[in-house]
């Protein structure tokens, strides 16, 4: 009788083990938040001019005269990563960060643009779509893990004609190179 | 017979760690930046001092106030403007246009020399002071207007030794205007 019985049990396993498992999570995915213009305060111009603020908040300005105002500051981005799952495994991410030359903005009698791009990340000392640098997130260990980074770069101004508030849009893109488990 | 057993460690599961990643996103900072328009100065009035005569043996001033008070006379300095004929002293009177509620400051300098236009000889305009219509302040120091405008007005003292000949005396007055 134990024989007969075998070859069913044998089967059944064989069907539990070939049942697909759900998979749970979903694709890791990379995103940026900003979380800080890059300001670059208030300023008077003649004709044209510039200013230069650092990934460090360094000013340099070119025939421009500073006024009391919003004090010029780096941007400030922080990167994203979500791993798309809840396992603990300690990883090691390597992405490729790029910014592109902001389109020129004109209000009223005001011309503007930004470009010179450079960030506070190690080998980041400038930044451009054909130029990026290598970021690291190190130890990941939760789902979701983050790096922060501050960006300067230089505005240039054209004034016709009256003053006004711009607004420079910084395109910037981030891409996943590798993920690494650390042993 | 002999049952063989599948090993539970499936490829079915997701997550291939090692895997080279393509997930990319972008996203648009912002640079932000106030431009603001140069001070404009535009002369509305000139200082003067009006038609005044002055004694041969003493001398005298004429004091001209910003705020538009009476002039004042002193020693042997008198108006010499008839009645009726507009020749009376008035103060300098300036428009400024800027950035809207900014305030701004004006320096003048400690004195000015008139020089006459028919004799050599030259008279000095000491005690230069101002007065911003936005603020009521005569401390220097102006303030513009919601629309960027504001006015100001500028005083002084000359000084006419005893005996000056009758000529017109002309002065540059120069002055620095500049965004607080």
């Amino acid at each position: 009788m134990t024989r007969a019985f075998f070859p069913f049990l044998a089967l059944g396993l064989l069907v539990e083990t070939f049942v697909p498992v759900p998979l749970f999570g979903k694709t890791p995915e990379v995103s940026i938040i900003p979380e800080r213009a890059l300001q670059f305060g208030t300023f008077m111009v003649f004709g044209s001019g510039s200013r230069l603020v650092s990934a460090s908040g360094a000013i340099s300005d070119s025939s421009v005269i500073a006024l009391d105002g919003t004090a010029p500051a780096p941007a400030r981005f922080t990167v994203r990563y979500d791993r798309g799952n809840e396992n603990n495994h300690v990883l090691d991410i390597e992405l490729e960060l790029a910014i592109s030359d902001s389109p020129r903005t004109r209000v009223d009698g005001v011309e503007a643009s930004v470009s010179s791009f450079e960030t506070d990340l190690p080998g980041g000392a400038q930044v451009s779509s054909t130029k990026p640098v290598r970021m690291m997130i190190a130890n990941c260990r939760a789902r979701v893990c983050t790096r922060s980074f501050q960006v300067g770069g230089r505005l240039e101004v054209t004034r016709s004609f009256g003053g006004a508030d711009v607004e420079v849009p910084i395109p910037i893109d981030v891409r996943i190179i590798a993920v690494e488990r650390q042993r | 017979m002999t049952c063989v057993l599948l090993s539970s460690t499936a490829p079915f599961f997701a997550a291939d760690l090692a895997a080279q990643g393509t997930s990319a996103c972008c996203e648009s900072g912002r640079a932000v930046a106030r431009i603001v328009a140069p001070l404009k100065v535009i002369p509305l009035a000139e200082l003067h001092f009006g038609s005044l005569v002055v004694g041969a043996q003493d001398g005298g001033t004429v004091t001209v106030r910003p705020d538009g008070g009476a002039t004042v006379y002193s020693g042997s300095a008198r108006s010499g403007c008839a009645l009726g004929v507009r020749c009376g002293a008035h103060p300098g009177w300036f428009r400024v246009e800027g950035e809207p509620a900014r305030q701004y400051r004006i320096t003048l300098p400690p004195t000015v020399m008139a020089r006459g236009l028919a004799l050599p000889v030259l008279l000095e305009v000491r005690q230069l002071e101002l007065l911003s219509r936005e603020l009521g302040s005569s401390t220097g120091l102006g303030q513009l207007d919601e629309r960027g405008h504001d006015q100001f007005l500028v005083g002084g003292t000359l000084e006419v030794p005893a005996g000056t000949a009758a000529d017109i005396f002309r002065a540059e007055l120069t002055l620095t205007v500049a965004y607080e």
